[in-house]
């Protein structure tokens, strides 16, 4: 495997901070009209929260950093489709959390349909709350989907029902569940 | 949602979060304020609730040299004269297609990522994966790496399913380098596969690996209700200018194309 492309472990925590130098949409514009490093910003700004979607939402950082390259490559392939109205934090984790899915997808045609190898020597020890991420990877991928999306992608229930064309109260009832379901697992723990 | 008396877990969960209605935040917190049970219970969410937030905090990366290597490249493939041969050669077996389409179970479609759709998709297609040297595959349509395995699989759930599928790149030498069906040796001469009708994603069995000699090859599945002979097939891509694939193998033929750059 080549350890160059896993992230250094070691590295600090990253926290997760508003930008409000440049807004996102005026950002796209310019990409949209050619402006290549504009695009760059664009990573730079949301891969922190990607890739922490995408971790939480598989459990496998590396998995997870070919999602968030995979991410920022779909979006700038569909950039021209996005209509800025402010959402742009909403449009990108739905395309991480669609990415997600096909990723997962292609981890089970692999498991079906190719030999089956021991598990990683490179799993990441990066928890510091393992326990937290054991229980959330025990969630149906519905629920952990609205849980990411709400607590790591930082989405609104409002939000998260308009990307991922659910009625409101779907995602809410998906949330509480979680909380519930998460609870009863950590005490067990 | 209505709160009763002694709210559930669900609804003092809703309570923590702060999605609930306010007059429901109202009734679960009168409730709260008669039950000392109830109260530890919501400590417990507010706890889980606090920690979850913290879910947000994440190692640093850093993907963007890759992402912006990765859209340089597919804006170059964009520009190049490689390219807008291919693109002219669609727009081509398009034209063929229109003018064939009047033959039952003729379709032509070239599928061309980078250079927006030209065709409508048809049923029969093929779904390209990378193949990691840990095992895992990924979907992959634009970027390849020299160390991954090239997986196919395909679909053939067109009203009239096609009977043959080859799968093979083509790189702008004209050299190629083949998938589906297998061809080791040159004293042999086979043929296309045999495919099943089907509208879900069939895997075909083997990941490939291929040393390409030029940094973007021109991937192509070639759908026919005959089997068609590799030999056919080199042969086309030998001849300069080429025809395109429905004129060189008739018109009940399907074809996809799609541009791969592979990575340093």
């Amino acid at each position: 495997m080549d350890t160059a492309r896993h992230p250094d472990l070691t590295l600090p925590l990253c926290p997760l901070r508003p930008h409000t130098e440049h807004p996102d949409d005026s950002l796209i514009a310019q990409v949209q009209s050619g402006q290549q490093a504009a695009f760059k910003t664009l990573v730079e700004r949301h891969q922190a929260r990607v890739y922490a979607i995408a971790y939480r939402q598989l459990g496998d950082a590396t998995l997870a950093r070919d999602v968030t390259q995979n991410t920022f490559v779909a979006l700038y392939q569909h950039i021209d489709h996005y209509q800025s109205r402010g959402q742009f934090r909403a449009y990108v984790a739905r395309i991480a959390i669609n990415q997600c899915r096909m990723a997962v997808r292609s981890r089970w045609l692999t498991k079906r349909l190719l030999p089956l190898r021991e598990a990683r020597a490179h799993q990441p020890q990066l928890e510091l709350n393992h326990d937290l991420q054991r229980a959330l990877s025990g969630l149906s991928t519905k629920l952990r989907e609205v849980t990411v999306l709400y607590y790591v992608g930082g989405l609104t229930a409002a939000e998260i029902a308009e990307q991922l064309q659910l009625p409101l109260g779907t995602v809410k009832r998906r949330l509480f569940d979680a909380l519930v379901k998460l609870r009863a697992c950590m005490e067990v723990v | 949602m209505t709160i009763p008396e002694a709210p559930s877990s669900q609804q003092l969960a809703g309570y923590v979060t702060g999605e609930l209605s306010p007059q429901n935040h109202v009734r679960v917190a009168r409730a709260l304020s008669g039950s000392a049970a109830l109260a530890n219970e919501r400590e417990a969410l507010h706890a889980l609730h606090t920690e979850l937030q913290g879910l947000a905090d994440c190692e640093a990366i850093d993907v963007t040299g890759c992402v912006m290597r990765e859209i340089s490249q597919q804006r170059r493939s964009l520009c190049s004269p490689w390219r807008q041969a291919l693109a002219g050669a669609a727009v081509c077996a398009l034209a063929a297609g229109v003018l064939i389409a009047r033959v039952p179970g003729s379709t032509v479609h070239m599928r061309s990522k980078a250079a927006g759709a030209l065709a409508v998709a048809p049923e029969a297609s093929v779904q390209m994966y990378a193949v990691s040297s840990d095992g895992h595959a990924a979907v992959r349509s634009a970027i390849m790496h020299p160390d991954e395995g090239w997986l196919f699989s395909y679909s053939n759930g067109d009203t009239k399913p096609y009977r043959y599928l080859m799968v093979f790149a083509v790189d702008e030498r004209g050299k190629v380098y083949w998938f589906h069906p297998a061809y080791t040796s040159a004293a042999t001469d086979p043929q296309s596969i045999g495919i099943q009708p089907s509208v879900e994603r069939v895997l075909l069995p083997e990941a490939v690996h291929h040393r390409f000699e030029r940094p973007q090859v021109q991937v192509v599945s070639l759908f026919s209700m005959t089997p068609i002979a590799v030999s056919a097939v080199e042969a086309w891509a030998r001849r300069a200018p080429r025809q395109s694939l429905s004129a060189a193998f008739g018109p009940h033929t399907h074809t996809t194309i799609t541009t791969v750059h592979i990575a340093p």
